[in-house]
């Protein structure tokens, strides 16, 4: 059964939601000639590792190009942007 | 002048965020008040919205939030709605509230919007009716943003949102998605009442600054955008 990349590419968004270890829409995914490559922010590398293997695991899939990287956060401290006020327009 | 610390995508029971939530603990040391711009939960069920509650407990500033699609997925909005307002989050969809920061009088506007694009492509309420529906929900969205803003006589005025009111701070996201993360309906009754800031969240790798037609600073608080537990805005 031949699976076009397009088709690749909604299989395995849908399945990258659905599976409850990775549950992400936002991972961006590219497939070229079966390749495909992940990109985008996760929470942990256990995520990162489970999306890549879900991607594996689908039919038409050639190898997985895992360019997902795990979000880390600031301390929000000392970066304060000033807004003028607004006149009301009324 | 007042500080307003603002932050979107929480997606709180999302495996490895959980430390994520200690950096709120001293917000107070920063802002007069924190705004949460939706998708607070990760799954919408109520044992994240719990959890959210008993995460943010340290707070020590008045909290106000709403909704993102997120916290839509587990069908239960209304309960989660409960759960947060129940645990000291002031939950808006269309209400307003205005508190009092020193001499100053600050009113809240909020709800989540809806998606449907922007500007010369925004979807018209033409055609099947899911199509028209989706409109109006976006219709509404704008209604209620509206009427909040015509009641409130606050020295400042803020608007929260999940959905972005404007494609600029939407920019870095595939063009495809646009019409998925926002929808410019909603920057019509800000351009008409012209509150002090609008912040959004939803579109991960879209970019924090941006100003409706009408100049009115909106900012996308994502932490994705921010990669900082929270931004801070100094309105004077």
């Amino acid at each position: 059964m031949n699976i076009s990349d397009e088709e690749i590419v909604s299989r395995l968004r849908d399945q990258l939601v659905a599976d409850p270890h990775v549950a992400n829409p936002d991972i961006e995914i590219r497939v070229a000639g079966g390749i495909v490559t992940l990109e985008g922010e996760v929470a942990t590398t256990e995520r990162r590792r489970r999306a890549e293997e879900v991607a594996r695991q689908m039919p038409g899939v050639v190898t997985v190009r895992n360019h997902l990287h795990v979000m880390t956060l600031r301390e929000p401290s000392h970066e304060v942007e000033r807004i003028p006020h607004q006149e009301e327009n009324c | 002048m007042i500080r307003v610390a603002a932050a979107a995508d929480l997606h709180f029971g999302e495996e490895g965020r959980e430390s994520y939530f200690r950096l709120y603990a001293d917000v107070h040391e920063h802002a007069d008040l924190l705004l949460l711009a939706g998708d607070l939960t990760n799954s919408g069920t109520g044992e994240e919205a719990r959890g959210l509650v008993e995460a943010l407990r340290a707070v020590r500033v008045p909290m106000f939030a709403v909704l993102g699609n997120h916290d839509f997925h587990g069908e239960q909005s209304e309960r989660l709605f409960e759960i947060l307002r129940a645990g000291g989050i002031n939950m808006l969809d269309g209400e307003h509230y205005e508190i009092r920061v020193r001499q100053h009088r600050v009113g809240i506007v909020g709800t989540a919007g809806f998606c449907g694009g922007f500007g010369d492509w925004v979807l018209a309420p033409l055609g099947e009716p899911e199509i028209k529906t989706w409109v109006r929900r976006a219709q509404r969205e704008a209604e209620k943003i509206d009427l909040g803003l015509q009641r409130l006589q606050s020295d400042f005025r803020l608007v929260v949102l999940h959905y972005a009111p404007i494609v600029q701070t939407v920019e870095g996201e595939h063009a495809q998605c646009y019409a998925f993360l926002g929808c410019s309906r909603l920057a019509e009754p800000i351009d008409r009442w012209h509150p002090d800031l609008v912040v959004h969240g939803h579109a991960h790798r879209g970019r924090e600054h941006g100003w409706t037609p009408g100049g009115v600073p909106v900012r996308n608080v994502s932490l994705h955008v921010l990669h900082r537990a929270y931004a801070i805005y100094e309105l004077e």
